[in-house]
C-alpha cells in the first residue's frame, strides 16, 4: 500500500528535484551578461504583460526602453511614481509623458439623438452598424452596445443612456476600446485635458443639426475664438492641439451646441500678491483678455471675471507675484 | 523498419492527420501569432524544434523511466515536467550560443511550454507504440505541419487586410472561416495515402 504512493511521489518529486537543480546549475552557468538597467527597469513596469504598449510583454519594453530609447509612457498601465523612477534610471525627462485616458466622443442619448428606425438585432456594435449605417441618426455616433465596454480589463467603460461612459479613474488608457469600436469614436487624450470635444461627427453642419441636439456644426466659433491657435477645424471637426491649449475654455463658452466638455476641476484665475507686485505692468500687455486691472503705479488687480486663468501674466511676472488658483 | 515505413509517418503527420487541421491541436498559436507571415515562420519554426526534442526526451522518459517502474498512469503529468523543463534549458542555451536564433524566436518559445501540441505529440507517440526514431520522425514532421499550416495562415491573412469583407465579418470572424476552408482543404490529403 504504502509503496503505491511512495514510487509515484519519488518519481516525481524526484524529477521536479532534479529539473529545478539542472535549471539553476544552468542559469548560472549559461548566463549571459545584458545591461543591468534593463532588470531594474523591468522591476519598476507593472508585469501585467497586457501588450498595451506593443512590445512583446513587459521584458521587450524594458529592453525597447533602455537599448532603442523606445518612450517611457509606452506603459500606458504604470504609475506616474512607477514612470518617474524609469526616467531616473534611464536618465530622460518624465515631464514629457502624459497620462492619456480614453474618452468617448459622443453624447447622442436618446434626448440628444434622433433614432432612425427601432433596431431589434443582436446587442453588439459591430452588428448594429451594419445595419443601415446603425439606428441613430449619425453615422458616427456611440451605438451603445458595449463593445468597448466588453473589452475593457478594469470595467472602466459602463454604458449610461445609449452611451459609453469613461471612468477616468479606472482607465489604465490601453487603447483596448478604441481598436474595439466600431465607429472608431474613443480617443485617447491626456488625462489633464482641461477641454475635450465630445463629437467625432465629420457630416456637414445641416446634417447633424437634423439628426442631433448636441453634435458638432463645424461652426468654427471655437477655432475663431482660441487666443492660443490651439483649435483648428479639420474635416468638418475641430481638432484640439493639447500643445497648444492653455486651458481658457472660451471655447466651451463659445459652442452654440455645447459639445466641448470642460473640466470643472481645471477652472483657473490669477492671483496677484499685492506684496510682491512691483507695478511693472508687464502683466497688462501679456493679459489678452484685459482681465489686469491698475495702471501706472498702481498695485495691479485681476479682475475675477474676465480672467480665464490661461497664466501667460503668471509667465511675464518678474517677481513671480501672479500665482493660479483653482476655483 | 523500411525508409517508405518512415516516409509514410512523416506525411501522415505533416499532411494528412495534420495537428492543427486535423487533429485541432495547437488552434491558440495558429490563429493568434499568425497575423504576419515573419512571425508565423518564428512561431513555426520554435514549434518545430521543440516538438522534436519533446518526441525524443518523453520516449526516453516513458520507455526507461516509467514503464520500467510500472508508473505509466503519470505520463500526463511528468511529460509536462519534462517539457516545461527542457523548454526552459533550451532557451537559456540557445541565449548563450546563439543570440540571433534566441532573438528570432523571441517570446515564442517560452510560450511553446504549455502548447498542446507539443503535449500532444509525446503522447500520440507512446499511443501508436512508435520506436525513438519513429517518434522523433513524427514529432519533427509534426512540427513542419505546423509551420506550414501557420504560414499559410499568415499568408492567407495579410491578403485578407486589404480585402473587402462584409463588416460583420472583419477580424476574427473572417479568420475563423478562412481557418475552417483550409481544414477542409487539408481533408483532401486523407486520399494521399492508401
Amino acid at each position: 500500500m504504502f509503496e503505491a504512493f511512495a514510487w509515484p511521489a519519488a518519481l516525481i518529486g524526484g524529477m521536479g528535484l532534479l529539473f529545478g537543480v539542472l535549471l539553476a546549475v544552468a542559469s548560472k552557468f549559461f548566463s549571459v551578461q545584458g545591461d543591468p538597467r534593463i532588470d531594474q527597469v523591468r522591476e519598476c513596469l507593472p508585469g501585467a504583460n497586457c501588450g498595451a504598449c506593443g512590445f512583446p510583454g513587459c521584458d521587450g519594453l524594458a529592453k525597447a526602453i533602455v537599448e532603442t530609447s523606445a518612450p517611457i509612457n509606452s506603459c500606458t498601465v504604470a504609475s506616474a511614481d512607477a514612470l518617474k523612477k524609469i526616467a531616473g534610471l534611464v536618465g530622460s525627462n518624465v515631464s514629457e509623458f502624459k497620462q492619456l485616458t480614453a474618452v468617448v466622443g459622443c453624447l447622442s442619448n436618446e434626448h440628444n439623438m434622433h433614432i432612425k428606425y427601432n433596431y431589434q438585432g443582436l446587442e453588439d456594435c459591430a452588428a448594429a452598424a451594419a445595419v443601415a449605417e446603425g439606428y441613430k441618426a449619425c453615422r458616427f455616433s456611440c451605438l451603445g452596445f458595449g463593445n468597448c465596454m466588453k473589452v475593457c480589463p478594469t470595467d472602466a467603460i459602463s454604458i449610461r443612456e445609449q452611451v459609453a461612459f469613461v471612468d477616468e479613474d479606472k482607465c489604465i488608457a490601453c487603447g483596448k476600446c478604441a481598436t474595439a469600436c466600431p465607429r472608431g469614436i474613443i480617443m485617447m487624450l491626456p488625462k489633464d485635458a482641461p477641454v475635450v470635444i465630445q463629437c467625432r461627427s465629420h457630416s456637414r453642419g445641416k446634417e447633424v443639426r437634423d439628426s442631433c441636439n448636441v453634435g458638432c456644426i463645424s461652426c468654427g466659433l471655437c477655432e475663431r475664438n482660441c487666443k492660443f491657435g490651439a483649435i483648428k477645424i479639420i474635416d468638418n471637426l475641430p481638432v484640439i492641439d493639447y500643445e497648444k491649449c492653455r486651458g481658457c475654455m472660451i471655447c466651451a463658452e463659445k459652442c452654440p451646441r455645447k459639445c466641448i466638455w470642460l473640466d470643472p476641476a481645471m477652472v483657473k484665475k490669477a492671483f496677484v500678491n499685492p506684496d510682491k507686485c512691483t507695478a511693472c505692468g508687464k502683466c497688462n500687455t501679456a493679459c489678452a483678455f484685459g482681465a489686469i486691472l491698475g495702471d501706472a503705479a498702481q498695485i495691479r488687480q485681476v479682475q475675477g471675471d474676465a480672467c480665464v486663468g490661461c497664466g501667460l501674466c503668471k509667465e511675464r511676472c518678474p517677481t513671480g507675484a501672479i500665482t493660479l488658483i483653482k476655483q | 523498419m523500411s525508409f517508405s515505413h518512415l516516409a509514410l509517418i512523416a506525411i501522415s503527420s505533416m499532411l494528412v492527420n495534420n495537428f492543427v487541421m486535423a487533429k485541432f491541436l495547437g488552434c491558440c498559436p495558429f490563429l493568434g501569432v499568425s497575423g504576419k507571415i515573419k512571425t508565423a515562420v518564428g512561431m513555426g519554426v520554435a514549434v518545430t524544434f521543440v516538438m522534436a526534442l519533446a518526441s525524443l526526451f518523453t520516449w526516453l522518459v516513458q520507455y526507461h523511466l516509467l514503464v520500467p517502474l510500472g508508473l505509466g498512469y503519470l505520463r500526463t503529468i511528468a511529460f509536462i515536467l519534462v517539457i516545461a523543463a527542457l523548454v526552459q534549458f533550451v532557451e537559456m542555451v540557445i541565449q548563450k550560443f546563439s543570440p540571433a536564433l534566441y532573438h528570432s524566436l523571441g517570446v515564442y518559445l517560452p510560450l511553446i511550454t504549455t502548447n498542446c501540441a507539443v503535449l500532444g505529440v509525446a503522447i500520440l507517440n507512446i499511443d501508436a507504440e512508435y520506436s525513438l526514431l519513429e517518434a522523433l520522425i513524427n514529432g519533427t514532421f509534426g512540427g513542419l505541419g505546423f509551420l506550414l499550416v501557420i504560414v499559410l495562415m499568415a499568408g492567407i491573412r495579410e491578403k485578407l487586410e486589404t480585402a473587402r469583407i462584409p463588416a460583420a465579418l472583419r477580424g476574427f470572424p473572417i479568420t475563423l472561416i478562412a481557418a475552417g476552408l483550409m481544414a477542409i482543404a487539408f481533408f483532401g490529403f486523407s486520399g494521399l495515402i492508401k
